[in-house]
């Protein structure tokens, strides 16, 4: 303590040693301010924050200098919501004591967090908003602005008792109790919660409890309070913020029906589930399936028509396979067109090698296809076989038809057939063929038991050479064989055979049985032509007419 | 029965921060010892003056 007239510091006399003045109405001053500071003190330590700020407010009445006082009533004053309240108070007590003074650790607190300060300022803004709704009779408005009031500063106790006022005037008791309920909380002695508390609870019929107790009952009560009115087959009660009516009757299940009901339940869950759900999934399931199932057809469909079609192709190929194999073959096969080909050059050049003996030369050109030279041969192919064959047909055909001869005298008629015939091969080719060579080939094919073959080649004698002594020969010879015997006569003429010279004689004998057989001939000329080309035909094919083809 | 209007003429707008200072300046700093040590001084005044 100090002198208020010079600052010393006081003793315990009553007067300043410093100065002399007296300071005995200033202790007492002094000493009433730190009585009700500590009244306040004592008040804030219950939470009685309305009463411990009437105490400090009342101490700096006293003494202004107080600074313990007025650090708790900032204190108070933050505590309650009004920061610009706090905030002032530490600022003057700053002043009065700049060192050692809690008020700088309260400032800094405050201004150390800008963005809390900041709500705080929004808060008491919108508070200031919601007011001014009270004024213009927005009470809704102002129900909704206070409410985000709290939300953000939830220690803004003029904030609560304003929206419990609301309440009260909207006949919202339960919410204006929890309201005050919220004011209390913070500050259990003020007056304004406990009159609106009291209103509330006289509201809703509740029977108060004694004094400030009734603030403290509410915070320790359980929130479910009940209260039953007996009214017409109906009970109230409350449960928290709700009122609750039911009618009185109203039974809970227990026990075995709530079992039953359970069971029931399911029961309906199973049918429902049975009867409407599982229904639509299968349908479901089948519809899959069915598509998968279509997929799979067509992809088969497909598949199958791809190897139809690929099927068709190899049957193609291989019948082109076989085509262009056969195409192959008759060009580089024994009978190909190549050999064919191979072998006219090895006649030429044999000719050309050793002109003298065309034997072989006539072997090679007998052997060539006569089908081929006349279809398939080019032309120049088929001149020069043509060529070949002047060259080496004359000498070719006496050879071979002396040794023809030879063979039938000496009785080897199949060798007579074979080389008598190739004998023709080459005779028929000659601007004048000899009929001699024909008729020898009738004879060996008679003394060969081929009478058909016989009869054939005497009427190609016939046929072609009428007007030959040997036709005539070859008549007799053919009305021998007209009995049907099918004996085979003798050898020919050159062979010494008497048989064959009685065959002779019938020629000899006239010119009427040359003729009847010529007319015989004539007569059955058209048939025998067809058998004449049958007759006619050489191991490999030849023909007569083939002949004259050539000679034409 | 709480009548709506009286109770509302005891809530007066919160001052906001930036009020803050003004309120400072204007806050009334006078207590008793103050009133009584004026008193004293004019009572000297007046024995000094007689």
């Amino acid at each position: 303590m100090n002198c208020y007239k010079c600052g010393a510091a006081l003793s315990e006399k009553d007067f300043c040693t410093a100065c002399g003045a007296d300071v005995s109405k200033y202790k007492k001053i002094v000493y009433t301010s730190n009585r009700l500071y500590n009244e306040g003190l004592e008040k804030a330590g219950v939470r009685d924050l309305s009463g411990a700020i009437m105490s400090l407010r009342e101490s700096l009445k006293f003494d202004r200098s107080n600074v313990e006082a007025r650090n708790l009533l900032g204190l108070c004053y933050f505590e309650t919501g009004d920061v610009v309240g706090a905030l002032t108070e530490w600022v003057i007590s700053k002043n009065f004591r700049s060192k050692k003074n809690l008020a700088d650790d309260y400032i800094y607190a405050v201004q150390s967090n800008p963005a809390r300060l900041e709500s705080i300022n929004q808060s008491i803004k919108k508070y200031n908003k919601a007011l001014m709704y009270c004024y213009q009779d927005s009470k809704d408005l102002a129900i909704i602005q206070l409410k985000k009031v709290l939300s953000q500063n939830p220690h803004l106790i003029q904030g609560h008792l304003l929206l419990a006022l609301l309440f009260l005037d909207s006949e919202q008791y339960a919410r204006a109790k929890k309201s005050v309920a919220s004011v209390l909380a913070i500050d259990v002695g003020n007056t304004m919660a406990l009159s609106y508390l009291k209103y509330a609870n006289k509201m809703l019929g509740i029977e108060e409890d004694d004094g400030a107790g009734a603030g403290g009952s509410l915070t320790s009560k359980k929130k479910k309070s009940e209260s039953v009115r007996a009214a017409e087959g109906s009970v109230t009660y409350q449960s928290g913020n709700d009122i609750i009516i039911q009618p009185a009757d109203v039974h809970e299940p227990r026990g075995a029906s709530s079992l039953l009901n359970i069971l029931i339940g399911l029961i309906i869950g199973v049918a429902v589930t049975y009867f409407l759900v599982l229904p639509a999934r299968i349908q479901v399931a089948r519809n899959e399936m069915s598509d998968e199932l279509k997929a799979i057809s067509d992809n088969s469909d497909a598949k199958s028509a791809r190897i139809s079609e690929l099927e068709q192709s190899v049957e193609a190929l291989e019948q082109e396979k076989t085509q262009l194999q056969t195409a192959i073959d008759d060009y580089t096969g024994s009978g190909g067109d190549a050999l064919k080909v191979d072998a006219l050059l090895v006649s030429v050049k044999g000719y050309l090698d050793n002109p003298e003996d065309p034997t072989q030369i006539a072997e090679t050109l007998y052997s060539i296809d006569r089908d081929y030279i006349e279809t398939l041969a080019s032309d120049s192919y088929r001149s020069l076989y043509q060529k070949m064959m002047s060259l080496v047909a004359p000498s070719v055909s006496a050879k071979l038809y002396e040794s023809g001869k030879a063979s039938v005298n000496q009785s080897d008629y199949t060798t007579a057939v074979t080389t008598l015939e190739e004998a023709w091969f080459f005779a028929k080719t000659l601007e004048q063929p000899d009929p001699e060579v024909l008729y020898e080939l009738a004879v060996a094919y008679q003394m060969a038991g081929e009478n058909d073959k016989a009869k054939d080649t005497y009427q190609s004698v016939i046929s072609t050479f009428p007007d030959s002594s040997t036709a005539g020969k070859a008549s007799e010879r053919l009305d021998e064989m007209g009995d049907g015997t099918g004996a085979a006569p003798e050898a020919s003429e050159g062979g010494g055979n008497t048989q064959a010279a009685e065959s002779t004689q019938p020629a000899d004998n006239g010119d009427e049985g040359g003729a009847d057989a010529g007319a015989d001939a004539a007569a059955g000329g058209e048939g025998d032509n067809a058998a004449g080309d049958a007759a006619g035909e050489t191991p490999d094919g030849g023909e007569l007419e083939t002949t004259e083809t050539v000679q034409g | 029965m709480i009548n709506f209007e009286e109770e509302l003429k005891k809530f007066h707008p919160s001052l906001e921060v930036d009020d803050a200072a003004d309120a400072i300046h204007q806050h009334d700093l006078s207590d008793v010892a103050e009133i009584i040590v004026g008193m004293l001084k004019d009572e000297r005044f007046r024995n000094d003056e007689v």
